[in-house]
C-alpha cells in the first residue's frame, strides 16, 4: 500500500496519465503477463527501445516507492538488451518490494528521468493490475469485483480523483483518498473551491449529490451520506469509473441571513456577506466599509445562479442564459468556476468604481468584470440584492451604479447622480480630482490667481512659474504630474520650456516604460545613446519623482490652429485656449491627473496614507466621492482611492498648502477668498503634507 | 445669469444707483464689453456672493496691472519699441481674457499683432510706421474700453468713486 501511493504521486496531478497509463500497461502487461512468451516479448521491446527513458524511469520508481530499500540506488552500467526486461521486473520489484528480492537491474537503470512521473505510476498500476488477478485489460468487469474498480483507483488505492461540480457548473476534479468518507471529500471541496464555498461555508455544510446512471438499478438520485465511504459507492453507482458527466453534486445550504433579502436570492446573503468581509480586511484592511459595494454584487450574481439559474442569471447578466449543464462539454473550463464568465458578460461601460478596490486579488478577471459591471449606467440593471449595502456606503462608492432591478437604492442613485454630474456649474466645484500636483506656468498674475484658486478648489496641490525657466526649475525638483504651460512667456518660452522638460526626460530615461507616451513625439527614440552620459547639469534628482513624463497642457491664447500644433509638436500633450473654460479645465485635470495618479500609485499611496494620518477635517464627502468616481476607471487605481472623510481631509489639508501668489500685504484680504485656503498655512505644511512630492521651493 | 440672479434676489437692498441685483450684465455697456460665461465663471468661485471678495479682489487686480501696462505701452510707443509693445499686449490680453473683458482682450490683441508687424489679425505684414500709427489708435482704444468695463465693474462692486 505504501509503495502504491508513492508511486502514484508524481503523476497525481495528471488527469491525462490515464491514456498512457493504459498504453503502459498493455506493454507491460505482455511481457510480465506471459514470461514465457517470448513472441510477444519482441513484441513489445520495439517499443521500450524506441522510449529509451522508459528504463531510467523505471528506477525511480523503485527508489521512490521502495520502503525499505533494500538494493543500492545504482549500478552504473546499464543494460540496454535487457531494457524492457529490466523495466517489467523494476516494476514488479516495486510491487513486491519487501517480500521480494529485488532485482539488481532495476536498479542499475540510468538515471535520466523524463518520464518519470508517467512511468512510474503506470508501472505501479500495471504491476498493481498483474498480482491482483489477471483481469483483462480491456477493462473494468463487474462492480462486485473489487479490483473491477482498478482502472479508476488508478492503481494505488489511495489517491484517487473523484469527479464533483455544482448546480449547472463545469465539473473539477477533487483528489481524496481511496479510504475517504463523504465527510473528508467535503474537505477537499472546500479547498477547492477556495473562494466560491470556502469563504463562507463549512465542510458539513456541503452535501454531496449523486446521479446514478440512467441504467442504473439503484435508482434516482441521492444525497451521500457524511459516513459513507466516497470510492466505494462510486464505484457501486459508477461502475468502469466515474465519467465527468457524472459528477457529483455539490449543493450548499439555503440560509437567509440578510436583512433584507431580496425575494429571489435570499439564501446568499450569507455567503456574500462574508465573502466581502473577508476580502476587505484581508486586502484592503485601510479602506472603508464604503466601497464595498461591487463585492456583493460580484458574489450576487454569481452565486445565485448555482440555483436558481434561470431567472436570476438573465436578470443578472442582461444576456447570458446560464450555463447549461457544465460537464463534458465545457471541457476547456473544467477547472474554472462559472462565474467569472458570467460577469465578463455583463454590461460595462460608464464610471468607474472605486468600489474595485475590494476586489480580491485571486479572481482578476471576476472582480474586473464585476467592477465594469458595477460602473454600467445604460447598460442592463444590475440587479444587486439590495439589502447588505449601505446606503451611505453606496453615495461613496460612486454614482453610475445602476441598480434598476432592485427598489431600494433608486433614492441614493438620483444622489449620485447628481454628483455625478461633472461640470454643471453649481456642481463643479464640488468635484474632485486625483491627488495631482500641478505646476501652472504662467506670466500674468491674475491669470495665476485664477487658475490658482480653481486648483484650489479642485483640491488639488499646485505651485507657479511666472516664466518657462523657472517651469523648467521647479519641474526638475520632481513630483508633478501636470503642467499648465502658458506659452507665451518671458524669458523662456512655454514652448522651449516644453522642449527642455522633454529633452530632461529623454535623457533621463524617465517614462521608457509605457505611460502616457501621446508625447514628447520628439522623445523617445531620440539620441538616448547619445545622451548616455549625462552631464550633471542634466541629471534630475530622485526618480520616484519622476515617475512618468509630465503632462504638459499647453495654455494658448490664441485660437489658432498652427499654434497648437507648434504646441504639441514642442511636446505638449494638450492645449486649452485661453480664456480656460473651468468646465474643460477640470476635465483635463481630471483626466491627466487620473493617469497620472495611476502611474504614481506608490506615492500617491503614500500620500494618501499621510493624509488620512493627518487630522484636518475639512473634507467633504462629496468630495471623496467623486473622487473615487474618477480614480477606478484606470483601473489599479481603484484598488484603494475609496476613503471618504479621510480623503477630503487630506484633499484640503494638501490643498491648503499649495502655494499662494505671493502677494502683497495689500492683498492680503484677497488671500481669504481665494477658496478657503487656510490663511495662516505655512509653507512648510506643503512639504509636510506631501511627503512624496515635497518640491520644498514653494 | 439666471442663476446668479435667483440668488441675489434676496440680497436685493442695496446702495446702487444702479440696482443691478447681482447681475452684471444688467449693469449698462456690460454687454458689449464683458463675455458672460467667462466672468460668470469668475464669479462662481465667490464664497460668499455679497462679499465676493475672490473676485473683487481680482477684478481690481486687473485695473491696477491695466493701469500700469498702459503707462508702460505709452513709453514704449514714444520709444517706438515694437517689440515690446506686442508683449504688453499679449500680457494684457491675457488677463482681460481670462476675464471675459473681451473688448479690450481683442484692442490688446490688436497691439500684439501690430507690435508685430502684422495686421490686426496677424496675417499679413504691414510696415513698422503702420503698425506704429495703427498702435497709437488702438492704445488709445483699448484705454477707452477698459475704463468703460471699468466702471461697469466698480458699479457690480458696488464700488462707485
Amino acid at each position: 500500500m505504501v509503495q502504491s501511493e508513492l508511486v502514484v504521486r508524481p503523476s497525481g496531478d495528471r488527469p491525462e496519465t490515464q491514456s498512457s497509463k493504459l498504453r503502459d500497461r498493455h506493454a507491460h502487461e505482455g511481457p510480465s503477463d506471459h514470461h514465457d512468451h517470448h513472441h510477444r516479448h519482441d513484441n513489445v521491446r520495439p517499443i521500450e527501445s524506441s522510449t529509451p527513458s522508459r528504463p531510467p524511469t523505471a528506477r525511480p520508481a523503485v527508489t521512490l516507492e521502495e520502503p525499505t530499500p533494500v538494493h543500492p540506488p545504482s549500478q552504473p552500467p546499464p543494460l540496454p538488451a535487457l531494457a524492457a526486461d529490466a523495466a517489467d521486473s523494476a516494476a514488479a520489484g516495486s510491487d513486491d518490494g519487501p517480500s521480494e528480492p529485488p532485482e539488481p537491474p532495476s536498479s542499475s537503470r540510468p538515471p535520466p528521468a523524463r518520464r518519470q512521473s508517467l512511468v512510474a505510476s503506470s508501472n505501479a498500476r500495471a504491476i498493481k493490475t498483474l498480482l491482483a488477478s489477471d483481469p483483462p485489460a480491456t477493462g473494468p468487469s463487474t462492480a462486485s469485483d473489487y479490483f473491477a474498480g482498478a482502472p479508476n483507483f488508478n492503481a494505488s488505492m489511495l489517491h484517487r480523483k473523484i469527479w464533483v461540480k455544482r448546480q449547472n457548473a463545469s465539473a473539477t476534479l477533487v483528489q481524496i483518498r481511496e479510504d475517504d468518507l463523504v465527510d473528508d471529500v467535503r474537505e477537499m471541496i472546500l479547498k477547492k473551491y477556495g473562494n466560491s464555498l470556502g469563504r463562507s461555508f463549512d465542510a458539513p455544510d456541503l452535501t454531496l449529490r449523486i446521479l446514478p446512471r440512467d441504467n442504473n438499478p439503484k435508482g434516482k438520485e441521492r444525497t451521500l451520506g457524511p459516513e459513507e465511504e466516497m470510492c466505494r459507492t462510486l464505484d457501486a453507482y459508477f461502475p468502469g469509473g466515474q465519467t465527468v458527466h457524472e459528477a457529483l453534486i455539490i449543493d450548499i445550504p439555503i440560509r437567509a441571513r440578510t436583512p433584507k433579502p431580496s425575494p429571489r436570492v435570499p439564501q446568499y446573503y450569507a455567503h456574500h456577506d462574508d465573502s466581502q468581509n473577508h476580502v476587505q480586511t484581508e486586502y484592503f484592511p485601510l479602506m472603508p466599509i464604503a466601497n464595498q459595494s461591487p463585492v456583493p454584487m460580484a458574489a450576487a450574481s454569481r452565486v445565485p445562479l448555482a440555483q436558481a439559474p434561470h431567472s436570476i442569471s438573465v436578470l443578472q447578466t442582461g444576456t447570458l442564459p446560464p450555463l447549461p449543464s457544465p460537464g463534458g462539454t465545457r471541457r476547456t473550463h473544467v477547472s474554472r468556476p462559472k462565474y467569472p464568465r458570467q460577469n465578463t458578460i455583463s454590461p460595462t461601460g460608464g464610471v468607474p468604481q472605486s468600489a474595485t478596490s475590494n476586489r480580491p486579488s485571486q479572481r482578476v478577471r471576476q472582480d474586473s468584470s464585476a467592477s465594469d459591471k458595477h460602473s454600467a449606467s445604460g447598460n442592463p440593471p444590475i440587479p444587486t440584492p439590495p439589502a447588505p449595502v449601505d446606503p451611505n456606503l453606496r453615495q461613496n462608492s460612486t454614482p453610475p451604479t445602476p441598480r434598476v432591478s432592485s427598489p431600494k437604492p433608486r433614492k441614493e442613485r438620483k444622489k449620485q447622480k447628481s454628483i455625478d454630474t461633472p461640470s454643471l456649474p453649481p456642481g463643479l466645484l464640488d468635484n474632485s480630482v486625483p491627488p495631482i500636483n500641478v505646476l501652472i506656468v504662467e506670466d500674468n498674475i491674475i491669470n495665476l490667481r485664477v487658475l490658482g484658486a480653481f486648483m484650489q478648489r479642485l483640491k488639488v496641490r499646485w505651485q507657479r512659474a511666472m516664466n518657462g525657466k523657472e517651469a523648467v526649475e521647479k519641474w526638475r525638483v520632481g513630483g508633478f504630474h501636470l503642467v499648465l504651460m502658458d506659452i507665451q512667456l518671458p524669458i523662456m518660452d512655454g514652448l522651449e520650456a516644453t522642449r527642455e522638460i522633454r529633452r530632461l526626460e529623454r535623457i533621463n530615461s524617465i517614462g521608457v516604460f509605457s505611460s502616457g507616451s501621446s508625447e514628447a513625439p520628439n522623445t523617445r527614440l531620440g539620441d538616448q545613446g547619445v545622451d548616455r552620459d549625462l552631464k550633471d547639469d542634466d541629471k534630475l534628482g530622485e526618480k520616484n519623482l519622476f515617475k512618468s513624463p509630465v503632462i504638459i497642457v499647453a495654455l494658448t491664447a490664441s485660437s489658432l490652429q498652427s499654434d497648437r500644433h507648434e504646441a504639441l509638436a514642442a511636446g505638449c500633450n494638450d492645449f486649452l485656449t485661453k480664456p480656460v473654460n473651468f468646465v474643460w479645465l477640470e476635465r483635463k485635470v481630471k483626466e491627466w491627473g487620473c493617469m497620472q495618479a495611476l502611474i504614481d500609485f506608490d506615492g500617491w499611496r503614500r500620500w494618501k496614507d499621510f493624509t488620512n494620518a493627518s487630522d484636518t477635517t475639512d473634507g467633504t464627502s462629496k468630495l471623496s466621492t467623486s473622487y473615487s468616481s474618477v480614480a477606478p476607471r484606470r483601473g489599479k487605481a481603484a484598488a484603494s482611492p475609496t476613503s471618504s472623510a479621510p480623503n477630503g481631509a487630506g484633499l484640503s489639508n494638501a490643498n491648503g498648502t499649495a502655494t499662494k501668489p505671493k502677494d502683497d500685504a495689500d492683498k492680503k484680504s484677497k488671500r481669504r477668498s481665494m477658496g478657503g485656503i487656510p490663511p495662516s498655512l505655512p509653507e512648510v505644511d506643503s512639504a509636510a503634507s506631501t511627503p512624496d512630492i515635497d518640491s520644498g521651493d514653494n | 445669469m439666471a442663476r446668479a440672479d435667483s440668488a441675489k434676489d434676496d440680497a436685493g437692498d442695496r446702495s446702487d444707483h444702479e440696482d443691478h441685483g447681482g447681475d452684471i450684465m444688467k449693469i449698462t455697456g456690460a454687454k458689449d464689453s464683458i463675455d458672460e460665461a467667462t466672468f460668470e465663471q469668475i464669479l462662481e468661485m465667490d464664497d460668499d456672493e455679497e462679499e465676493r471678495e475672490f473676485s473683487k479682489s481680482i477684478v481690481y487686480d486687473f485695473f491696477t496691472q491695466a493701469e500700469s501696462t498702459f503707462e508702460k505701452m505709452d513709453s514704449n510707443l514714444e520709444k517706438k519699441d515694437l517689440k515690446t509693445l506686442s508683449e504688453l499686449g499679449h500680457f494684457l490680453k491675457g488677463s482681460s481674457a481670462t476675464l471675459g473683458l473681451s473688448k479690450v482682450k481683442d484692442s490688446c490683441e490688436k497691439i500684439q499683432n501690430y507690435g508685430q508687424k502684422k495686421d490686426e489679425k496677424g496675417e499679413k505684414d504691414i510696415t513698422e510706421e503702420d503698425g506704429l500709427k495703427k498702435l497709437e489708435t488702438t492704445i488709445k482704444q483699448a484705454k477707452q474700453e477698459f475704463h468703460d468695463v471699468e466702471k461697469v465693474l466698480r458699479k457690480f462692486y458696488n464700488d462707485e468713486q
